[in-house]
């Protein structure tokens, strides 16, 4: 074998080996986002957020579940507030009031996590929320100042 | 949170200095620079609730300018040329703040002055300058250094002295513009000021000023409480002056806002500190 045909065999085997690899994507595997609900969400609890401190904050909240059992928070498509100030911290709450406790362990809040734009978003509550959080707190944990809470019914 | 954050602050000082009706006599100059030391934990929000906060804190090295072009006509400057703004628990973002330039013209004798001013603020502060919290790594507050748009103000002041004192009073309107794209309600300003000369170098000042809005924020949201929109206040100012050489001087002032005349709304309340050398060359 003269030293192009090796040259040629090896590019042509580097090719197969890639097209190969390719394969891999058609097998019909999908990737889940583990954070969305999968099929049809369901909702058990509703709220509408109160607009605090002039924020802007409006739209509707739900505690539900997708097809899977797995339990989310939904903001709905009419929810805004105000990003201009930084980011918007999301809270499940006892009370309409963010009442820290960090030497018990904050047992009247759970912090759920950033929100980062207006309309849907789905938070992934796992483990799924105690009965006890009654409420969805927006807060602003630079400044320490709500803006919005919903009650959940 | 100008809450402001932040806001509402600036407002505070821009304006807040040649509201008289002098004007410095021609190729003389004045210079000032000074630090200026705020923190608060109290805002008032557009409603006019008082809300209590984390501790904000700003500070700022002002540098302010003036220059007689005539005996009538005088050139300012104010710019706030070093800022820094913090949460306490945020790091501190640094920045200049929005420069200032007006020319002042007097219409009458020395004996009643009386004159018109206009300056423009430029946006040459940071309009947005984002802190990271210390707790929450990726979770972020903007803390402007500069309001981010252009303003045009207008002020009309008339001074009489009487001896060893001097009163002054002043009226002035901020025409605002906009940033990007939202449109801020426009400002108005009615100040009174006395002095005191009770030894040749030494002078004590006392000033009061009002701020109104001439509405509501239409954008609470997006320039309320970040930028100052719609910021009403009563504020006052203690100041005095000692001209330790023939040209050099230091000013001490103490300034706070309350409600007295004008509510206080969306801005932070707190005593600022102020303390500043001077340069005459007349």
């Amino acid at each position: 074998m003269s030293f192009k045909h090796f040259l040629f065999l090896m590019l042509a085997a580097t090719v197969l080996t890639f097209a190969a690899c390719n394969d891999d994507d058609d097998d019909g595997t999908t990737i889940i986002d583990s954070s969305q609900p999968q099929g049809q969400f369901s909702a058990t609890q509703n709220g509408t957020f109160v607009e605090q401190n002039q924020t802007g904050s409006k739209g509707q909240v739900q505690l539900g579940t997708d097809s899977e059992g797995k339990q989310f928070l939904r903001f709905g498509a009419d929810f805004s507030t105000t990003f201009a100030t930084g980011t918007v911290t999301v809270y499940l709450s006892t009370s309409q009031n963010f009442v820290p406790n960090p030497a018990a362990g904050n047992p009247d809040l759970r912090l759920i996590g950033p929100v980062t734009k207006a309309g849907e978003n789905f938070f992934l509550l796992a483990p799924p929320a105690d009965s006890k959080f009654t409420h969805v707190i927006l807060w602003c944990a630079s400044a320490n100042i709500p803006f919005g809470y919903a009650q959940l019914q | 949170m100008r809450l402001l954050f932040v806001l509402g602050f600036w407002a505070l000082l821009a304006g807040a200095q040649a509201q008289s009706g002098w004007t410095r006599a021609k190729n003389s100059w004045y210079a000032k620079t000074d630090l200026a030391l705020f923190r608060s934990d109290t805002y008032y929000n557009p409603a006019g609730d008082k809300v209590q906060t984390a501790e904000f804190a700003q500070n700022s090295v002002n540098l302010y300018g003036e220059y007689g072009l005539t005996n009538r006509w005088t050139a300012l400057l104010s710019w706030p040329v070093l800022r820094t703004n913090a949460f306490e628990r945020t790091e501190t973002v640094v920045g200049v703040g929005d420069l200032r330039l007006e020319t002042k013209y007097r219409f009458t004798g020395s004996q009643w002055p009386v004159s018109v001013s206009l300056a423009v603020e430029m946006p040459t502060g940071r309009a947005n300058a984002l802190a990271e919290n210390e707790d929450f790594p990726g979770n972020f507050i903007n803390l402007p250094t500069g309001d981010g748009e252009w303003n045009l103000w207008a002020t009309a002041a008339a001074s009489k002295s009487f001896g060893k004192v001097y009163g002054s009073l002043f009226a002035a309107y901020d025409f605002r513009t906009q940033y990007q794209g939202l449109a801020f309600q426009d400002l108005y300003q009615f100040g009174a000021e006395v002095g005191y000369n009770p030894w040749a170098p030494l002078w004590l000042v006392a000033k009061l000023r009002t701020q109104y809005s001439t509405g509501e924020s239409q954008h609470p949201a997006e320039l309320g409480f970040l930028r100052g929109d719609a910021t009403q206040y009563t504020a006052f100012n203690l100041e005095s002056s000692w001209r330790i050489t023939g040209r050099w001087g230091i000013a001490l002032s103490f300034s706070n806002v309350n409600d007295l005349i004008a509510p206080l709304e969306n801005l932070y309340a707190a005593p600022t500190y102020t303390l500043g050398v001077f340069f005459v060359q007349e």
